[in-house]
């Protein structure tokens, strides 16, 4: 296993959102969203983020992609753009199947993921299956 | 400060700016472009070379493009007059992904040439349709709260059909339905349905033999939706459950736990019978939060019948409680005419100031009630005299002397006479007598010998 990039929010010196890129040992990334984004500026704290993964993942020979949304409570509209360019990324510059982990019961997730991952596409509609877990 | 030569400034315009410039010659080939092509859509120098402005567009948005870009040349101004034109296209990107973008495009028929500014709109778009998806679940979960406010107990199963009725025109579904399961979470209780104008109504879930619907029943109460765009996309170990719904005319087939406070109550469900459907995640959030409006007020329905319970149940001991309190009370203290003028009151038991005082009330309501001129106190059942007892028996024998008539002390027991003694209490003003017969006895002579007596003794005396 290998990190290949983390970002974090701060707010008032306390973490309060994180995301990390991991290749496992059998070529699967794993994306991991974690905390709440409610700043109104959350680029300021990840863009270097979303540049160092546009820059290593062209780099890896990734097969499949699980995206973790399970630990991550709460994201305002700012932080939608954020996770668009963190999920675009991935669907343009990794191939292969896509799972997105979210709570079964949590309503921004249902409703709102579906459009952040831009499931209208049908390229990756095609690529993309959720599975619903009990909120831990 | 010295300004450029125009070719040089615009070149620098062109590498710097963000969004995509373009010039476009006849037929929408392009021309020139700039660097943000690449950084936007993928595409490099070499490809933007072989391509036209038409092969970029999405081939749902060409149709509509075309007839925009046709205004260039049209509308009766003369040819040499620039166009302006404002529209919006989805893009393919190099990864095959589209791109949707705002345009600003000006036409110089004179010189052939199309200049475009675009800006990627696309996440701009994404964002509004996620919060506006979310502002409308927010106001359709709304709207159907507004039928359970002030909801009645008794009103709730009208609630129940008319939200029914309201989630499924909003979706435009066949069928809208509802699963109650009892209070032990496994019993089906329930199931309630709304048809849509032009659909077959079904008998539902209540008409499914038992172990039908095992699978799909197990599911819900684990807290897991069932989504079938088509019936044959449930799991082979839902085979029952797939034909039971064949049956019923299903073609497509939702149906979401309704939850509270982590208890599985019921289960919401949509249908399509006309033309199968998939069902938008969208849907299944409404449905999960409705699930849990309704299950909160089927929780609160069961609480307060089960409050009401209780109190019922509280009344109706407090009103045996009353009941047996007179009850006792008469019981303890009865007060019975044994002949004319002469009323006997057997005492039983400790006799306290509370009891003494409902005693004393009573008998001389009686007294006076029958003109009675003897009260006997018949103190075999008394176990044992205390001071305070025995000032309460005095009281009496003295308020009932009071109201003229005189009160008689019968069936005094040894140890009592022993206790009276050792008490010092003079009860010599007042007639002793044995027992209850002898007491009756010695107020009936006492009643014949007295002047005006209208009965004579032996017929008296006989009878008793």
């Amino acid at each position: 296993m290998k990190t290949l990039s983390y970002g974090e929010i701060t707010d008032g010196g306390l973490s309060v959102f994180q995301s990390v890129a991991r290749l496992e040992d059998d070529g699967r990334l794993v994306l991991t969203f974690e905390g709440a984004i409610r700043i109104d500026n959350p680029y300021r704290y990840l863009s270097s983020y979303l540049d160092e993964l546009a820059r290593v993942l062209p780099q890896h020979p990734i097969t499949s992609t699980i995206m973790d949304f399970v630990k991550m409570r709460f994201c305002n509209s700012n932080g939608f753009y954020v996770i668009m360019d963190i999920v675009d990324a991935v669907y343009n510059l990794v191939h292969g199947p896509v799972l997105v982990r979210r709570i079964c019961d949590d309503d921004w997730q249902h409703e709102t993921l579906p459009i952040l991952l831009n499931l209208n596409e049908e390229h990756i509609a095609a690529r993309t299956t959720f599975e619903d877990v009990r909120e831990p | 400060m010295t300004v450029g030569t125009s070719e040089r400034d615009i070149d620098r315009f062109f590498a710097v700016c963000p969004e995509l410039l373009c010039i476009l010659g006849a037929g929408g080939a392009f021309i020139r472009w700039n660097a943000a092509w690449e950084s936007t859509l993928g595409h490099g120098a070499e490809e933007m070379a072989e391509m036209n402005f038409f092969d970029l567009v999405h081939p749902d948005d060409v149709g509509v493009t075309k007839a925009q870009f046709e205004r260039f040349g049209g509308d009766g101004a003369p040819a040499s007059v620039p166009v302006r034109l404002r529209l919006e296209t989805r893009c393919r990107t190099r990864s095959g992904l589209h791109v949707r973008l705002s345009w600003a495009l000006l036409s110089v028929p004179a010189e052939g040439l199309v200049y475009g500014s675009a800006r990627n709109i696309d996440k701009q778009r994404r964002v509004e349709r996620a919060l506006m998806q979310r502002i409308e679940a927010k106001m359709q979960v709304a709207s159907v709260s507004s039928h359970f406010i002030d909801a009645r107990p008794s009103d709730l199963e009208r609630c129940f059909d008319e939200a029914l009725a309201h989630l499924g025109r909003d979706l435009d579904v066949d069928r809208c339905c509802l699963l109650l399961f009892g209070e032990d979470g496994e019993t089906l209780l329930d199931a309630r349905s709304w048809t849509n104008v032009g659909v077959a109504a079904a008998p539902g879930e209540l008409a499914a033999s038992p172990g039908e619907l095992g699978w799909l029943l197990a599911q819900l109460r684990s807290g897991q939706a069932v989504v079938a765009s088509r019936l044959d996309d449930l799991p082979v170990e839902a085979a029952d459950a797939r034909r039971f719904y064949e049956g019923q005319g299903v073609r497509s087939l939702l149906r979401v736990p309704a939850v509270y406070l982590g208890r599985v109550v019921g289960a919401l469900g949509l249908e399509a019978v006309r033309v199968p459907r998939a069902w938008r995640e969208g849907a299944r959030a409404l449905l999960s939060s409705v699930g849990e409006l309704l299950a909160m007020t089927l929780e609160r329905k069961r609480a307060e019948e089960s409050l009401q319970r209780v109190v019922e149940q509280q009344d109706a001991l407090r009103q045996v409680i009353v009941q047996q309190d007179v009850a006792i009370q008469t019981l303890s203290t009865p007060i019975i005419q044994v002949w004319d003028g002469i009323l006997a009151l057997p005492i039983v038991g400790a006799i306290d100031s509370r009891r003494a005082a409902e005693i004393m009330e009573k008998l001389l309501l009686r007294i006076v009630e029958t003109q009675s001129r003897y009260a006997i106190l018949e103190l075999t059942g008394v176990e044992d005299v205390d001071p305070a007892t025995a000032h309460h028996l005095l009281k009496m024998l003295r308020s009932i002397e009071l109201l003229g008539a005189r009160g008689v002390l019968a069936g005094i027991r040894p140890s009592i006479a022993q206790s009276i003694n050792e008490l010092g209490i003079d009860v010599s003003s007042f007639s002793v007598q044995r027992d209850l017969q002898n007491a009756l006895r010695w107020c009936i002579g006492e009643t014949a010998r007295a002047p005006g007596s209208r009965l004579p003794l032996q017929r008296r005396v006989a009878g008793a």
